[in-house]
């Protein structure tokens, strides 16, 4: 085998360098990644956690158990919730525009007077909730469920009800002006002083 | 007359300083104020009962008498309310001490407030509110039992 002169050596050392050391590193990169969270900015991600007031912006939160949870007035602007449970949490003024809330369970819930502008609540378990002059402008409630939940002086100013359940549900007050209604389910729904309510049920 | 300007004089400097030390402590204390999370609330509600065995005695009577009847007898058996052995029950999967304490006192102050504020949802009363039926160490007596039948 011929001598390989000096500069010939290093780029091989550089490039078996390149080769190797990625391969050693990739175990270390991998335990980093699992370690689980389990608080941001103060809050503990936990059931029954107190995190009034927390700033969970962004944060995401896919598939958390946080329920019971007191979350009055946090600011969860864009988190992602995707399956997170929330069922019987309390989060009454929270900011929750723009939020993926896909699939979230949040029976029995208080979302009193919060905001759910833009919010992608698909497919969410909402029922028996208390969504008292909360607004849903704009936001996406396809399929979900909201069976028995009291949305007296809510807002669903052009919001995505196709196919909801809102069966017993309590729409006083409610303005729906816009909204698409298609297949929604409005039995046996309370519509006094609805605006844009169908009329038909 | 002029031994009183001279004090005056003398105690500028000192009031300068004093006045500049002060902004600044009220500048940090401000600044440490807007640092801080604002989610924590201050209430450390630890069940001082947990794992006593004369308490979990008393709980088990305390729950027979007051929690049975809808949460399962001796809290192993199904109710129509909710299985109550769940409650903090996730707290021991946190390796950390520090957040261990934390999620526990959360589930401690839910599980008091729950039983001396009973449960209203939707002006649909679920649970009666316990307080002044039963005392805190009662209620924390019951918590003690009622972990202890966890399997």
């Amino acid at each position: 085998m011929p001598a390989l002169n000096r500069p010939t050596r290093s780029l091989l050392n550089l490039a078996a360098a390149c080769v190797i050391l990625p391969g050693m590193l990739l175990p270390a990169v991998a335990v980093v990644e699992s370690i689980p969270v389990h608080e941001i900015n103060g809050c503990g991600l936990w059931p029954y956690t107190r995190c009034q007031g927390a700033d969970l912006r962004h944060a995401d939160l896919v598939g958390r158990n946080l329920a019971g949870a007191d979350l009055r007035g946090a600011n969860l602007a864009r988190a992602d919730l995707r399956g997170a449970n929330l069922a019987g949490a309390n989060l009454e003024g929270a900011d929750l525009r723009g939020a993926r809330l896909n699939k979230v369970n949040a029976p029995v819930a208080i979302f009193r007077h919060a905001r759910l502008v833009g919010a992608d609540l698909e497919a969410a378990r909402l029922m028996r909730s208390d969504y008292t002059g909360a607004d849903f402008t704009a936001a996406h409630l396809e399929i979900a469920n909201l069976n028995h939940a009291r949305l007296t002086d809510a807002r669903l100013v052009s919001a995505d009800l196709q196919e909801a359940k809102l069966q017993g549900a309590q729409l006083i007050g409610t303005n729906m002006e816009g909204a698409l209604k298609r297949f929604t389910n409005f039995n046996d729904a309370y519509m006094k002083d609805c605006t844009g309510c169908p009329l038909d049920w | 007359m002029p031994a009183r300007l001279v004090s005056q004089r003398a105690l500028r400097p000192t009031l300068g300083i004093g006045l500049a030390t002060l902004l600044a402590l009220t500048v940090q204390a401000c600044s440490t104020l807007s640092m801080a999370p604002p989610t924590r609330t201050t209430d450390a509600w630890t069940n001082p009962l947990r794992g006593d065995a004369a308490s979990i005695d008393a709980g088990a009577l305390a729950y027979a008498q007051s929690c049975a009847r809808c949460h399962g007898e001796e809290a192993t058996q199904p109710g129509p309310a909710a299985n109550l052995r769940l409650i903090g029950r996730y707290c021991g999967r946190l390796d950390d001490p520090t957040l261990k304490q934390r999620c526990t006192e959360d589930a401690d102050a839910y599980f008091l407030k729950s039983v001396e504020d009973g449960k209203v949802r939707l002006d649909v009363r679920h649970m009666p509110g316990w307080k002044g039926q039963l005392s805190t160490e009662q209620v924390w007596a019951i918590q003690a039992y009622v972990e202890s039948r966890r399997k």
